[in-house]
């Protein structure tokens, strides 16, 4: 069997936690691999890379999507916002600072995703009751807390108004 | 780490990296008789392909227990990449480096191999039938690991017996899934002619023998570094032949190699486990006491023993563990592990305790329920009480703390147990299916050399270190042989050097994961570092104390008096007015003083190593309690409620224990209800990703209550005790028996975990003879 695969590349031009980049990516690429290999944003990470585990979590013109699901090339024109741009300078979100302090992630692997998601839950859902956080972040696998002080940590943040959008 | 600022192996890059793939094999048990590769070298970006010939003669086999030994383990020879034979689906066959990821895969494609398949065994009754091909050459058999013991009388504990229950119980195949999965980089420096490894292992010393060991190479020729770590749960251990290759791969392109699994390449090939099939026979008396127990405890080892301990990992875990926390005086057990044409079993979570655990606890309520007694008041009538310990059991172990009936007492209260029954009761008078399920354990916490011997298991390190050292300023390392998965070591330890120092938690840095900057010592893993890295690091923090003590009193006026620490200040105790900072003390170690010069006999320098060898396993204990409602017409199970009361010895930190507790349940409830790998007859996986391997979402998991307790050990540093695995054996019983006691009425008796729907509803339509 010989591979007859022929590397095609593809310009783009996107907007990552508000800074413009352009690039020329080959088409197979995934959007996951094109932000963590060509752009060094490793926070976002692929912990099965079948749509399953939420971990590459990322925001999409606003809405939480699965970067590992998407190509790079899909996203020319995007604007997007991944865990490094969740932060304003050194002062953390409020999201990060309820995981800190709820102790709301061990090994840290899948919190980039988790914080993604919970961001976006809660800008569709601000003032949500638990079964609606539970239900939230169902999509994102974490295999270290039991969920109970991500839960927490989610429930904490949207009794602190008013949430400030990320990137601003 | 919440800013994505962590640093796991995959977000390493090094200058002329390149990447590595494995073909695998697509046969359970198969001779390979052709490798075909040229067309692989022509796709642009291909590098090289590294076969199992070109490895074999720079390779020292690994047998079952290497580097170190095992008495009751079965020799044979494993290689890193099969020479000729590849023995269960998945196994990698050789590897393949290329410019980019995708390219390596591209060239995996265009590989071709091709095989001679031979029959395969794909269970244990397969694997021990009279006439089944052997799996590796130089084996009489398919047994890899046997060992009889117990102690006792169990015929004279049947002659008395006045009920007598005889059960086999069905484990499934699990695996412990990490959300990160393995990932090695290998860098030869020529120059050097050092090989660097950066590798997502608990045991970095340990991983960097076993380099040592297999390629034939001085220790110093090898380091290893342990990046941040995503989830580890026993399966980041060592042993694992992918590593091997990679540093092979490096050495023979003369560039660094990097090789991430994939989730597929995970569930497929990195290790399984908890696959038994434990036959029991249990001689009670009419009160519900038990007077012996015969067991026969048959491990599906998969094709190979990963790692130093796993020929006999789970068959002597689940034999030792079959006694629990209950005065059972006679024991018989034979411990088998028997290799099948799967992937090789190895640790994960609660590995072994969470089998035995689980029939003892069924037996519990299998004796309830033949008694008519209530299932807290069998376990009540057979517990070691506190004033036994320490208690030597008749499987060979020494409890050595804790109160078990104390314990189950305050669960019942923290439960409300009566009120649960009285609820469950009117419920069931509804027609719903209301369970209940208990489970007392005792859990085994790190091992040490003494444990290891007394299993048959030479020459492996069980000790663990650290370095600490104050620097000129006052500042404080403690460099460890342990490595943090996710168990928040950096601020534990750091608590604990700035506790037993008196100074400031904020001058205290943890050095962790790097051969050439950490102590050598065994590393994580069997709930030990609590026990074997903080008692090395109490150790030294005694000794640099006493030494700070002792040149402080060159700033106190050659004060003779007693002196303590507080605050980052040496302070005389009879007149706390009188002090000076670490900081100054310090200096003067280093000759950097301007106050003081210290006389020629004093050693130069705040620095010191000490290391700590568990003397015994210490064991924890706990009793958890769940409510599920089951839904028969479905077989869905439903957790309601769940309660925890652990006794780890002494608390380092109330949040990490927490933390590791409700994790560890929420684990052990996966486990219950969801976790199963499964082969079909010809052993091929079918149950390789995410959509078919289920773990437990948010929505699986119910509120978990806890309540901590604390018998400290009377034979460690500070009487800790570890925790981390503890969760996982309650609740895989605990949910268990729940749903056992929901399906009572419906005729049901449970054996066989996970209790998913598919199970559940099976069960029901076999009980009342409906066809499935």
């Amino acid at each position: 069997m010989t591979s007859s695969y022929r590397a095609v590349t593809l310009p783009i031009k996107l907007t990552v936690n508000g800074k413009e980049y352009q690039s020329s990516v080959e088409v197979r690429k995934t959007l996951a691999d094109f932000l963590r290999d060509e752009l060094d944003l490793t926070g976002t990470h692929l912990g099965c890379e079948h749509g399953v585990c939420g971990a590459c979590t990322i925001l999409f013109n606003g809405d939480a999507v699965r970067s590992c699901l998407m190509l790079a090339v899909q996203a020319d024109g995007a604007n997007l916002t991944t865990v490094e741009g969740l932060a304003q300078e050194e002062e953390l979100h409020p999201l990060q600072q309820a995981f800190q302090e709820n102790h709301a992630l061990q090994c840290g692997f899948c919190t980039p995703g988790m914080l993604m998601t919970a961001y976006a839950f809660l800008q569709d859902t601000p003032s949500p009751t638990e079964e609606q956080v539970k239900e939230g972040i169902s999509g994102n696998i974490c295999r270290c807390t039991g969920y109970a002080p991500i839960i927490q940590a989610i429930l904490q943040t949207s009794k602190e108004p008013p949430v400030r959008k990320a990137g601003e | 780490m919440v800013r994505g600022r962590g640093r796991f192996l995959d977000d390493i890059k090094l200058p002329g990296m390149c990447y590595a793939a494995f073909v695998r094999s697509l046969h359970a048990h198969a001779n390979i008789t052709q490798i075909h590769v040229d067309e692989a070298l022509k796709i642009p970006g291909a590098i090289a392909v590294l076969t199992p010939e070109e490895v074999l003669p720079y390779v020292e086999p690994v047998r079952p227990a290497a580097p170190g030994s095992s008495e009751f383990a079965r020799p044979y020879d494993r290689y890193p990449l099969p020479p000729g034979k590849v023995a269960f689906v998945g196994e990698p066959i050789l590897a393949v480096a290329a410019e980019t990821p995708h390219i390596a895969e591209d060239m995996l494609d265009a590989i071709t191999i091709d095989y001679e398949p031979i029959p395969s065994v794909t269970d244990v009754d397969q694997s021990l039938a009279p006439g089944a091909p052997t799996i590796h050459q130089g084996m009489a058999d398919n047994i890899v690991f046997y060992r009889e013991f117990g102690g006792g009388d169990t015929d004279k504990a049947f002659q008395q017996a006045e009920l007598v229950l005889e059960k086999t119980f069905h484990f499934p195949r699990q695996t412990a899934v990490p959300l990160e999965g393995r990932g090695v980089i290998a860098r030869f420096d020529s120059g050097l002619d050092r090989l660097t490894i950066w590798t997502s292992s608990r045991s970095p010393h340990q991983s960097r023998s076993v380099f040592s060991t297999v390629m034939r190479l001085p220790e110093y020729s090898v380091r290893v570094i342990s990046p941040d770590t995503g989830g580890e749960f026993g399966i980041k251990g060592t042993g694992y032949p992918e590593a091997i290759v990679l540093a092979f791969l490096s050495k023979k392109i003369n560039r660094p190699v990097k090789w991430v699994e994939d989730r597929m390449e995970n569930l497929l090939a990195c290790a399984h486990a908890h696959e038994q099939r434990v036959e029991v026979s249990v001689a009670a008396r009419g009160d519900g006491s038990v007077l012996g127990i015969r067991s026969k405890v048959l491990v599906d080892q998969g094709a190979h023993c990963l790692g130093p301990t796993s020929a006999g990992l789970e068959p002597m875990t689940t034999g030792q563990s079959i006694v629990g926390p209950y005065r059972i005086e006679n024991y018989d057990c034979q411990a088998y592990g028997v290799l099948t044409n799967k992937c090789p079993g190895g640790p994960y979570r609660g590995v072994g305790t969470i089998q035995g655990v689980f029939v003892i606890e069924r037996i519990m309520d299998l004796i309830a329920q033949a008694l008519k007694l209530d299932p807290a008041e069998v376990r009540n009538r057979n517990f070691i009480q506190p004033h036994e310990l320490p208690y030597n059991t008749v499987a060979g172990r020494l409890y050595d703390s804790g109160d078990y009936p104390g314990s189950l007492d305050k669960l019942l209260q923290l439960s409300e147990y009566k009120d649960l029954r009285q609820a469950q009761q009117q419920a069931n008078s509804r027609g719903e299916h209301l369970g209940i399920g208990i489970s007392c354990f005792v859990e085994h916490t790190s091992t040490g050399s003494q444990d290891y011997h007394k299993r048959g298991v030479y020459g492996l390190p069980a000790f663990d270190s650290a370095t600490i050292r104050v620097d000129a300023r006052g500042n404080v390392t403690a460099a460890v042989s342990a490595r943090s998965t996710g168990q928040s070591h950096e601020s534990v330890f750091a608590n604990l050097v700035a506790r037993e120092l008196g100074v400031p938690y904020e001058t205290v840095k943890i050095l962790e994961g790097d051969t050439d900057a950490t102590p050598f010592g065994s590393g994580t893993g069997v709930s030990r570092s609590a026990v074997s890295t903080g008692g090395a690091i109490r150790l030294a923090a005694q000794d640099i104390k006493q030494k700070i003590l002792e040149l402080a009193r060159f700033f106190l006026e050659n004060e003779e008096g007693d002196l303590d620490i507080a605050d980052g200040e040496v302070f005389v105790l009879a007149d706390p007015s009188r002090r000076v900072s670490i900081a100054r003390v310090a200096a003067s170690a280093y000759d950097a003083s301007r106050e003081v010069s210290l006389p020629e006999n004093i050693e130069r320098g705040l620095q010191v190593t000490r290391s700590f060898d568990p003397p015994h396993q210490v064991f924890g204990n706990g009793a958890h309690l769940a409510v599920v409602r089951v839904a028969p017409d479905t077989g869905v199970v439903k957790l309601e409620k769940y309660f925890v009361v652990e006794d780890c010895g002494t608390i380092m930190d109330h949040v990490i224990v927490e933390g590791q507790v409700v994790g560890a349940v929420a684990m052990g409830i996966g486990n219950a209800l969801l976790e199963e790998l499964r082969y079909d007859d010809g052993g091929q996986l079918l149950t390789g990703s995410f959509m078919d391997y289920l773990v437990p979402t948010s929505l699986d998991i119910p509120e978990i209550q806890t309540l901590h307790t604390e018998s400290p050990s009377p034979f460690t540093e500070g009487g800790v005790k570890g925790v981390g695995e503890a969760g996982t054996v309650g609740a895989y019983s605990a949910v268990a028996n729940a749903v056992a006691d929901a399906l009572l009425p419906l005729g049901v008796e449970l054996t066989e975990p996970p209790v998913g729907p598919e199970r559940v509803w099976a069960m029901i339509n076999a009980a009342q003879g409906n066809p499935g």
